[in-house]
């Protein structure tokens, strides 16, 4: 570089992108900045990197008494939210027991090419993750905030003992009911099998007799904004939507897909990259397929 | 991911009238803005893990990670209005803002008598300068994947660098204190790590 005032700011570009300046030599750096286009240029490529870095840390349970008592600092009052509401039909009888195990015409071979053992510990986990997080939990949530206020009278202590112990139950049976139609013995499975387009990425779609579907997918590749992946059951006559899906950052998803009464199973499935919000029929290339097991 | 947006997702999908994720996200904080308590929970609902986890990341301490989340959540509750979704989607928005809570908290904890006050802001966050913070969200959370393993497959040093300076924030003379490494190999670590992370986050 010509411009001698540059020197003394040679190379602090990348520190400050990464956040590695003290205060006074961030102050004169971005001073600096002003009239320094190589310092531009080299802080802008770095920025989004560092950006990044924010979403390189792997997400975690909070505790699920920290909900009430954020949203109940914030706004004075703790809201059952809609997502969690909507989730009532899959969710409300989560202790609903398997069926009798039956055999299965198209059971877990014993030998699965597909996913492996680390997929099913990474599903597990994703699973268990999302046991404290149902409505039910979260209205009961609510509950024990309300009797918290009133914590004068030694019967409303009682309560809110046996409503904490219901709010861990209940967390737990939400969990049994997932793992039920994913371990349960008489669960059927399909594989789906990367296509081209996503070499890495495989899925696997669990239900039995009386169960909703889990579908649990990784290794998605990232996509443009503005596209979305759509989950269809491929029916003789023409594919029915299951589900949109929208992988964590690190490629994987977990759905409860309601099976529609017109869907026999098994059926074969697709993925395919559509349009944000979805489409009727499929439009889009196949990013991964699956067919029933022989 | 809550078992709520995987119904949520579900649910969407099948009526087929649907919303794009962030779409709806940024729907959601224009009702905070407008003071819904709801959209406020659905946005915690959505986001608590991942905003719990990158706290737990820089805190290492359950305590510290909670305040921070709460600090996330009245920052965003009253920033709502401010929310630029032309700058990132709302995820990137609270970690950022997640980040900065934490770095800020660690800074004021390791603060000694005789070292100078902290800004309260992070130079990482907010840049003053146009010209420089114009393309600020151009990387989102479809690049993590690529990052984390980007990240891993960075030679350790230049990973221990750059993880110091932006999950515990010390500055490049702390780093050098720690490391036992003169500054001028600081700098470089920390520049060649970041320019290897650039070309492997490179589409």
């Amino acid at each position: 570089m010509n411009d001698p005032r540059h020197e003394p700011f040679n190379g602090l570009a990348s520190l400050y992108a990464a956040g590695a300046l003290s205060d006074a030599e961030r102050t004169s750096f971005e001073t600096h900045l002003e009239v320094c286009r190589e310092c531009v240029a080299e802080a802008r490529a770095l920025m989004p990197v560092t950006h990044a870095l924010v979403y390189a840390a792997p997400p975690l349970d909070a505790p699920p008494a920290l909900r009430a008592r954020v949203l109940q600092q914030i706004t004075g009052t703790v809201p059952t939210s809609p997502i969690r509401a909507g989730a009532a039909t899959s969710l409300d009888e989560p202790m609903r027991p398997p069926e009798e195990p039956a055999v299965s015409s198209t059971d877990t071979e014993s030998t699965p090419r597909g996913p492996g053992a680390l997929f099913w510990l990474a599903a597990s986990l994703v699973i268990a993750a999302a046991g404290g997080g149902g409505w039910y939990v979260a209205e009961l949530d609510r509950q024990i905030v309300e009797l918290q206020e009133e914590l004068a009278t030694t019967a409303a202590q009682t309560e809110l003992m046996q409503l904490q112990a219901a709010v861990a139950r209940a967390a737990s049976a939400e969990r049994d009911a997932v793992l039920a139609i994913v371990t349960g013995p008489d669960a059927q499975q399909i594989n789906l099998v990367g296509q081209p387009l996503a070499p890495r990425a495989e899925a696997r779609a669990v239900w039995n007799e009386t169960s909703d579907m889990v579908f649990l997918a990784s290794g998605l590749p990232p996509l443009p904004a503005g596209d979305v992946y759509q989950l269809w059951f491929v029916l003789p006559d023409a594919p029915v939507s299951a589900a949109l899906l929208d992988p964590d950052p690190d490629g994987s998803a977990t759905l409860i897909v309601e099976i529609p009464d017109a869907v026999a199973l098994p059926a074969t499935m697709a993925i395919t990259v559509e349009p944000a919000g979805g489409v009727p029929a499929p439009t889009g290339d196949v990013y991964l397929l699956g067919q029933p097991a022989d | 991911m809550l078992l709520g947006t995987v119904i949520d997702g579900a649910n969407v999908g099948w009526g087929g009238a649907a919303a794009d994720a962030r779409v709806a996200d940024r729907e959601t904080v224009q009702r905070m803005a407008e003071g819904d308590p709801e959209a406020l929970a659905l946005v915690y609902d959505r986001h608590i893990r991942s905003v719990f986890g990158l706290a737990m990341r820089i805190m290492q301490d359950q305590g510290h990670a909670e305040d921070v989340v709460q600090e996330v959540f009245s920052q965003a509750w009253a920033q709502a209005t401010r929310y630029d979704a032309t700058r990132g989607s709302v995820a990137a928005w609270l970690l950022t803002m997640a980040r900065t809570q934490a770095i800020d908290k660690l800074r004021s904890q390791r603060a000694k008598p005789d070292s100078a006050p902290l800004p309260r802001e992070n130079a990482v966050v907010d840049l003053p300068d146009p010209a420089v913070g114009a393309e600020h969200h151009v990387l989102t959370a479809e690049s993590a994947t690529q990052l984390r393993a980007a990240l891993t497959e960075l030679p350790v040093p230049q990973r221990i660098a750059i993880e110091l300076a932006y999950f515990e924030g010390l500055t490049q003379t702390q780093i050098a204190g720690r490391l036992e490494q003169p500054l001028g190999t600081v700098k470089t670590r920390i520049r060649t790590g970041l320019l290897k992370l650039r070309e492997a986050l490179q589409p």
